[in-house]
């Protein structure tokens, strides 16, 4: 994207042609993202909390005050009592730092992004299997793919330039089938969609292995066939996913029909099926289907989750998640340690940190202080009043944003960031694609890059840290990623970057294939499922299941301040079946309240057939900001996900 | 000289002379950006001009009609209110432009004028000389010559200038055009007939380049005449993403957006940015009442006014120059821009 600049002022922004990867083209977002940019509600000076009220104080200030009370709280309750949380939106070279200073500075083993919120079993299960936590597949495998199944993600919603490219996919007549239990707008061009109810994936994903093994049309070749047939696969015959998801045996069939017939099988997916109960399951299943089709490291084929933010990958990359360190490497792994030991001149907490979510249960209590950069943990978080409350709990709320969040107005110091347009830096897109951002204008008086804030808290809190630059930083990480390795900070700047790894010759979509060596053919155990904790009942008659809608992007803090996309979607609605709405007594545009067992929204109600009977679709709303105040925060336990996407609802009229 | 009279100058000698401008006004031109990817922006000097270039994907409609731009800031500090105007910006000369472009402008200034009198809009456009140059370069994308929009224009600019390799053969557009020429020390001669030739030449050769693929006139009279089944709509309407990529690109579309923002209770600005018709914002009503609330109302409105009443009807042309842009920036790739659009309903009134 190019950012026209005029006196200091960004005035617009353009797309690029000779992009590889958006081709001249911009999302509604990509257009009017620029808004926020200039808002006059930008932070641009710090705030600290003096008698209950953020006054604005001056850098120093803020920065010698954040360390005194760090320093102090650590040595009233121990190092780990401060836990970190990093940013899926800023640059690589920030993330990489603040890794650095909540693992050497801080000595806390508490460090983790809210790529929990979303995708952690998806890496976790792509990790265990392939040694690498990212896609197992590329945005132009779409165009090459032979079928595709998208499951738990609406595209054209959540990633505009995959979802563009799936649309020209069906256009040219290739098997797209989708499974999601409400119909979107693309739904009509997909050759198949199959609604299962929600939470029952893992039955129908078992279910199209099932078939592909019994009918004998996996791929050649492939070892452990009887082992993943007896030890799990069996049970899920048609009939019984027909009996738990309501998928008729014979859709399955035709389903599994077209995946045999293609030359290979994508598989894109999102949060539909990660914040579950059956989260990690669910990954695990769709790696063994496209495993027994062939397609792990093929052309056109592969698992490819649909990260959320646009430096999910590079949080995880550089170091942010509580489980890998720097490079996605395992800190549990005594080699690793002691090399990034070595490399960083210090020792590394010894236990294994928090998770997000657990971060926000033992607020108050094992941890005392919070460094939260660039995420609205109070509207991002389940059970909105329950994530407030633990963040009122905090001894110190340090919070680090460009805006006022609804997060910062609790925070006990405000540090405000410069924006992407005046960051120098490096991001990693869902596709492994390492690419500069250049700082298009200077910070807003007041305002200071991310890597330079981190930078000067490390020097508040004693640490030698010189003050360096995106590209020095970037240096450095590389030496301890041997994912970034071979790639210059000169080639990052051409446009589309490069995708890592870069050591190899091979073809971009294929490089997958040397990565994964002779790891190719290990298929996963076969989880019998867990049902999910929040059934509906009598009280709570409907399932409920959220979605992000088209105009919105995580918590809205950004959208909100974009007065073009902020008028887009101007209602907060739930959308209700036909039959549901007239047995209520219902009807469009009416308002209503809508309760689960932990909370209530007030939305307008919208009377559809794109939601089948006993469902309640929730779009995820700024207006009300609640969303997920009514979602379960209870863990899914092999990931530490919540498992937010689904819960028991019920309707009250106003 | 005479309007209308073609001159040919040294190819070199204007150049230095563009430059020579560059102390007493703004020159915007094509300027290559790391990539090679050619854009318009103001120029330092010549060394970073590039006469080797597509048309930028960028319409420059956006040097007249800024994506956003401040209207007034308003200071209520003081005992009187006070309302700061934008500064007077520098002369300008648009150096480079594509006859689309300048066709565009064209349809702007039917816009602007008139009941919807624009001063922003005048100011610039009567600040700035525009100095076309005719397309002899044309995109994979262009079909220019199904609209009228080039590659070569009758009028439009104040210089068109024709490259013919040492030297540019000029068409003087307008009064202002010709001053510029007789108050430069440019040696100009009369074109001869074999500058004509060769002008000839280049023009055949672009428009062989262009796939003539936007035939309109079908689809317009389909369109006039409500012959275009719902369900077409209804398909195309699915398959938008509303990103509005095509109307900001568009260098005929001309709908912005104002808001009021207010840096604390005294003071702030009033803020004009474009707006996309393909924005379900773009007609919702205060009641929240929104007349094309769904995309595929919005698709089948941008078209009928597109091929119908807002142009063809009205000023007997269609809504469009041929720039090609449209479907290089639709998400929705080859199913909505302009080209596959009439194609679709061509076909679908077969």
């Amino acid at each position: 994207m190019l950012l026209e600049v005029e006196k200091g002022v960004v005035l617009a922004a353009a797309p690029q042609r000779d992009h590889p990867v958006s081709r001249g083209t911009l999302c509604i977002k990509g257009w009017n993202g620029h808004q926020i940019i200039h808002h006059p509600e930008r932070l641009t000076q710090p705030l600290l909390r003096i008698n209950d009220r953020l006054k604005p104080v001056s850098w120093n200030k803020a920065l010698s005050y954040a360390a005194q009370r760090i320093t102090d709280l650590q040595q009233a309750h121990g190092r780990d009592c401060v836990g970190v949380v990093g940013s899926l939106k800023t640059v690589n070279e920030a993330s990489y730092l603040l890794g650095k200073l909540a693992r050497t500075v801080l000595h806390t083993p508490h460090l983790d992004a809210p790529l929990r919120f979303d995708h952690a079993p998806s890496l976790r299960v792509l990790r265990e299997q392939s040694g690498f936590a990212n896609a197992a597949a590329a945005l132009a495998d779409i165009e090459k793919a032979g079928a595709i199944l998208v499951i738990g993600a609406d595209a054209k919603a959540q990633n505009a330039r995959a979802g563009s490219l799936l649309l020209q996919a069906a256009k040219r007549g290739v098997p797209v089938i989708q499974v999601d239990p409400r119909e979107q707008e693309h739904s009509r061009f997909f050759r198949l969609h199959l609604r299962p109810r929600p939470g029952t994936d893992l039955a129908l994903i078992n279910a199209l292995s099932h078939i592909l093994l019994a009918e004998d049309w996996q791929a050649e070749g492939l070892a452990g066939l009887a082992k993943l047939r007896d030890d799990g696969l069996e049970r899920f015959t048609p009939a019984y996913a027909e009996s738990v998801s309501g998928i008729a045996q014979d859709d399955l069939r035709s389903a599994a029909g077209l995946i045999a017939k293609a030359s290979s099988l994508l598989i894109l997916f999102g949060t539909g099926i990660t914040q579950q109960a059956n989260g990690t399951a669910n990954v695990r299943a769709l790696w063994n289907l496209a495993l027994l089709t062939g397609s792990i490291g093929r052309e056109g084929g592969g698992l490819l989750p649909l990260l959320t933010a646009n430096n999910s990958q590079g949080a995880v990359d550089t170091g942010l998640m509580s489980e890998w360190g720097p490079g996605q490497r395992d800190l549990q792994e005594a080699a690793v340690r002691r090399a990034i030991e070595a490399a960083w001149g210090a020792s590394l907490p010894a236990e294994k940190g928090l998770t997000l979510q657990e971060m926000i249960d033992h607020a108050g209590g094992r941890i005392r202080a919070l460094y939260v950069v660039g995420e609205n943990l109070a509207w991002s978080a389940p059970e909105s009043a329950k994530t407030s409350a633990a963040l009122d709990k905090l001894d110190f709320l340090l919070v680090q944003d460009l805006f006022l969040t609804e997060t910062a107005a609790r925070a006990d110091l405000v540090l405000p960031a410069a924006s992407f347009a005046e960051q120098e830096g490096s991001y990693t897109s869902l596709e492994r694609r390492l690419q500069r951002v250049r700082r298009a204008i200077a910070p807003l008086r007041g305002c200071k890059p991310d890597l330079e804030i981190i930078q000067l808290l490390a020097g508040a809190l004693a640490a030698p840290w010189p003050l360096r630059k995106a590209e020095e930083v970037f240096l450095e990480m590389q030496q301890l990623m041997p994912c970034y390795g071979g790639i210059s900070w000169q080639t990052i700047g051409h446009p589309g970057g490069v995708l890592w790894p870069a050591h190899t010759d091979d073809e971009e979509c294929t490089l997958y294939r040397k990565l994964l060596g002779d790891r190719q053919g290990a298929f996963t155990e076969v989880s019998t499922g867990l049902p999910f904790g929040d059934e509906p009942d009598a009280d709570y008659p409907f399932t409920l299941i959220t979605g992000r809608p088209l105009f919105h992007r995580r918590t809205g803090t950004l959208v909100t301040r974009s007065f073009t996309l902020d008028k887009e979607d101007p209602v907060a609605t739930i959308e209700i079946n036909t039959d549901d709405a007239r047995a209520l007594k219902l009807r469009s545009g009416w308002p209503v309240i809508v309760k689960s067992r932990r909370g209530e929204v007030r939305r307008t109600v919208v009377v559809t057939r794109a939601v089948p009977p006993g469902i309640l679709y929730l779009p995820i709303h700024h207006k009300d900001g609640l969303s997920q105040s009514l979602m379960p925060s209870m863990l899914e336990p092999e990931s530490a996900i919540p498992q937010m996407k689904l819960c028991a609802a019920k309707l009250e009229m106003v | 000289m005479q309007a209308g009279t073609r001159l040919v100058v040294n190819k070199q000698v204007f150049l230095d002379n563009l430059s020579l401008c560059m102390q007493k006004m703004t020159v915007i031109g094509p300027q290559k950006l790391r990539g090679g990817e050619v854009t318009f922006g103001p120029l330092r000097s010549l060394r970073g001009l590039t006469l080797d270039y597509v048309n930028d994907l960028d319409p420059l409609k956006r040097f007249f009609l800024p994506q956003r731009e401040v209207l007034f800031a308003y200071d209520l500090s003081g005992k009187k209110p006070r309302l700061l105007q934008p500064e007077q910006e520098r002369p300008r000369l648009l150096f480079g432009i594509r006859s689309c472009d300048v066709q565009g402008l064209a349809h702007m200034d039917g816009f602007f004028q008139g009941a919807c009198y624009d001063e922003l809009y005048w100011a610039r456009r009567r600040n700035t000389l525009i100095i076309s140059m005719a397309c002899n370069r044309p995109n994979e994308s262009c079909f220019c010559i199904c609209c009228n929009g080039g590659p070569w224009l009758e009028s439009g600019f104040d210089l068109q200038l024709t490259d013919l390799g040492e030297e540019f053969l000029i068409d003087i557009g307008s009064r202002a055009g010709r001053v510029f020429l007789e108050e430069r020390p440019m040696p100009a001669v009369t074109a001869s007939r074999r500058h004509e030739t060769r002008r000839r030449e280049l023009m055949e050769a672009c428009d062989a380049q262009m796939v003539p693929t936007a035939y309109l006139a079908k689809a317009c009279i389909q369109i006039t005449n409500n012959r275009v089944r719902e369900e077409l709509w209804e398909e195309m309407g699915s398959e938008c993403f509303s990103c509005g990529g095509c109307t900001h690109v568009c260098p005929c579309c001309t709908c912005f957006d104002v808001v009021d923002c207010p840096e604390g209770a005294k003071s702030g600005t009033r803020v004009r940015c474009w707006d996309s018709c393909q924005y379900s914002g773009f007609t919702r009503e205060a009641s929240g009442h929104n007349p094309r609330a769904r995309a595929k109302e919005r698709v089948k409105r941008r078209f009928y006014h597109k091929l119908s009443y807002a142009y063809i009807q009205q000023d007997g042309h269609p809504g469009c120059v041929g720039c090609g842009r449209c479907i290089t920036v639709c998400e929705a790739f080859g199913l909505l821009d302009i080209s596959a659009v009439v194609k679709r309903l061509r076909r679908d009134g077969q």
